[in-house]
């Protein structure tokens, strides 16, 4: 029976971190408020590296197994092994650097609300009351 | 023998303390760098190196610079030392060193020595850390040659046209000319104990369509070296009766390939942890001297490759290669030995990620025929690779 539970708390606890949902966020000041499927995704991979009003793109990874894993996945289309593996590829070759890592959400906030032009994503309960970013809608 | 092991033993160290994926952050100046060593045993044929008797001959080490002097330019440069058998000999060369400016997404230009723009994965063959296997798929990446294979000195133009729905498309153009090193894979393939080499210029380029499909993607390459001369001095030691010291003979080959063509084709899809490729090259050139055809290279190669992420520490690879010497003669009737006319190449593959920067890699070959092997003893045999990188 404790078993029982002991695995019944841990399978909900598994669901609310599998339901987290992902979203993308830009610095407050960013000219764009949405972007195609089609860009994320070239950003990410650095065929796209401007915004709308030439600012550059930068992009920031999670350091967080599941949230980086959805992102990437979903956005990039991807697994983060093949991401990081893209990126090698890039840094060995000189033709770009690696994503800066963050440790967590309020340390992704952080760096993006610093950094006009730089796109990260966190889990979406983390965006409210937050200051200095606003949510990226990916159509 | 002693220093090389120290500078092995010093740069596996210093990737085995960096316990995460980083860089050396100095002035905004971004230093990484790799370190590989491995091993091969093969069973009947030399391959490589002297591979029959066991051979840890067999090392790579690069470490690069980076740096971003504006939003829209870069500039790098990658030193790079490997051993493999009698090539390289940890000497250290430029591998790459370019500055890039990027316009914008449609198009950029780099300028120096860059890799080569070339089939699926030419520019990463050194980037051990980004594949599953040691050895690619010989007939198309060969590893002997890479020091001629792998970069252009000169100019490249590259970018990416994106459409709505329809996928989109990348390029890259090259101008310039190949680095063939002195003490490189031509001489050695030629026997000659120096090698000068000039070419009127080398050109080409790949399209990528990455097709609205996702994860699958189509390559097509072509190179084109225009009036390529290779001088090389070929000494023979003509041993004479015992009263008499052996005399060198010295004889001169000066070749001369007035066109030297690269296509190849290809196609990658990658569905979830899968990535499947599949590739098919030909080198075209006859080299001549005074106007007479000495050898013709008519190479042919394909494969078919299966990769597969199991989890965060372990990958595991396939793939079936087959290259022929002369792709017009598939039963090798105009070889002496008959089976050194191909090489097919089934490899299985396996790769354990101690951390992020740390990785051990094996892989067994089961090879029939000896088209790109050093010895043609036997022409069925295997092969056994071992292999550990680490990258900071």
């Amino acid at each position: 029976m404790r078993i029982l539970l002991i695995s019944a708390c841990f399978l909900i606890l598994c669901s609310q971190r599998l339901a987290a949902e992902v979203v993308a966020i830009v610095h407050a000041d960013s000219a764009d408020a949405s972007v195609s499927a089609s860009d994320i995704k070239n950003m990410y991979l650095g065929k796209k590296s401007s915004w709308t009003d030439g600012t550059k793109v930068t992009i920031y990874t999670h350091a967080d197994k599941t949230l980086n894993e959805t992102f990437l996945k979903n956005n990039v289309k991807k697994t983060p092994s093949q991401f990081k593996a893209f990126w090698k590829k890039q840094v060995f070759t000189g033709k770009g650097r690696m994503p800066d890592k963050h440790a967590d959400d309020a340390a992704m906030i952080k760096a993006i609300a610093a950094k006009k032009g730089a796109v990260g994503y966190v889990d979406k309960k983390s965006v409210e009351g937050a200051t200095g970013i606003k949510v990226l809608s990916i159509q | 023998m002693i220093k090389r092991k120290f500078i092995t033993g010093a740069l596996l160290g210093t990737g085995l303390c960096c316990s995460s994926a980083m860089a050396v952050d100095m002035s905004d100046i971004e230093i990484h760098g790799f370190a590989s060593i491995g091993y091969f045993k093969s069973s009947d044929n030399d391959y490589l190196v002297e591979s029959k008797d066991g051979s840890m001959e067999y090392n790579e080490f690069g470490i690069n610079f980076r740096k971003e002097i504006d939003e829209k330019t870069s500039f790098g440069m990658q030193f790079f030392s490997r051993d493999l058998g009698d090539l390289g000999n940890n000497e250290f060369m430029i591998d790459w060193g370019y500055v890039d400016h990027k316009f914008n997404d449609l198009v950029g230009l780099r300028l120096g020595r860059v890799k080569l723009p070339s089939t699926l994965y030419n520019e990463y063959q050194d980037v051990d850390v980004a594949r599953t296997t040691i050895l690619m798929p010989q007939g198309v990446y060969s590893i002997s040659f890479r020091d001629v294979t792998l970069a252009v000195d000169g100019l490249t133009a590259y970018g990416t046209f994106a459409t709505p729905s329809a996928g989109d498309f990348e390029y890259n153009l090259y101008y310039g000319f190949l680095n063939i090193p002195e003490n490189g894979s031509v001489k050695q393939a030629l026997g000659a104990d120096e090698v000068d080499s000039h070419m009127k210029y080398t050109a080409g380029g790949n399209l990528i369509y990455n097709t609205p499909l996702e994860g699958l993607r189509f390559n097509l390459s072509y190179g084109y070296t225009k009036d390529w001369d290779l001088n090389a001095t070929i000494n023979t030691v003509q041993n004479l009766p015992p009263t008499f010291a052996p005399v060198i003979v010295s004889a001169q080959l000066d070749l001369n390939v007035e066109s030297f063509i690269t296509r190849s084709v290809g196609a990658e899809y990658t569905i979830g942890d899968w990535i499947f490729a599949a590739e098919y090259l030909t080198r075209t050139g006859t080299f001549r001297q005074a106007g007479a055809s000495v050898f013709d290279i008519r190479w042919g190669a394909w494969y078919v490759q299966a990769d597969y992420r199991l989890d965060d520490r372990w990958a595991f690879a396939a793939y079936y290669a087959d290259y022929l010497d002369d792709r017009d003669d598939t039963d090798g009737s105009g070889y002496t030995i008959d089976y050194s006319a191909w090489q097919k190449d089934l490899a299985f593959a396996a790769r354990y990620d101690i951390n992020d920067n740390w990785n051990v890699k094996a892989e067994v070959h089961i090879i029939n025929g000896t088209a790109l092997a050093d010895t043609n003893d036997e022409e069925d045999w295997e092969m056994f690779a071992l292999k550990t990188t680490v990258t900071f």
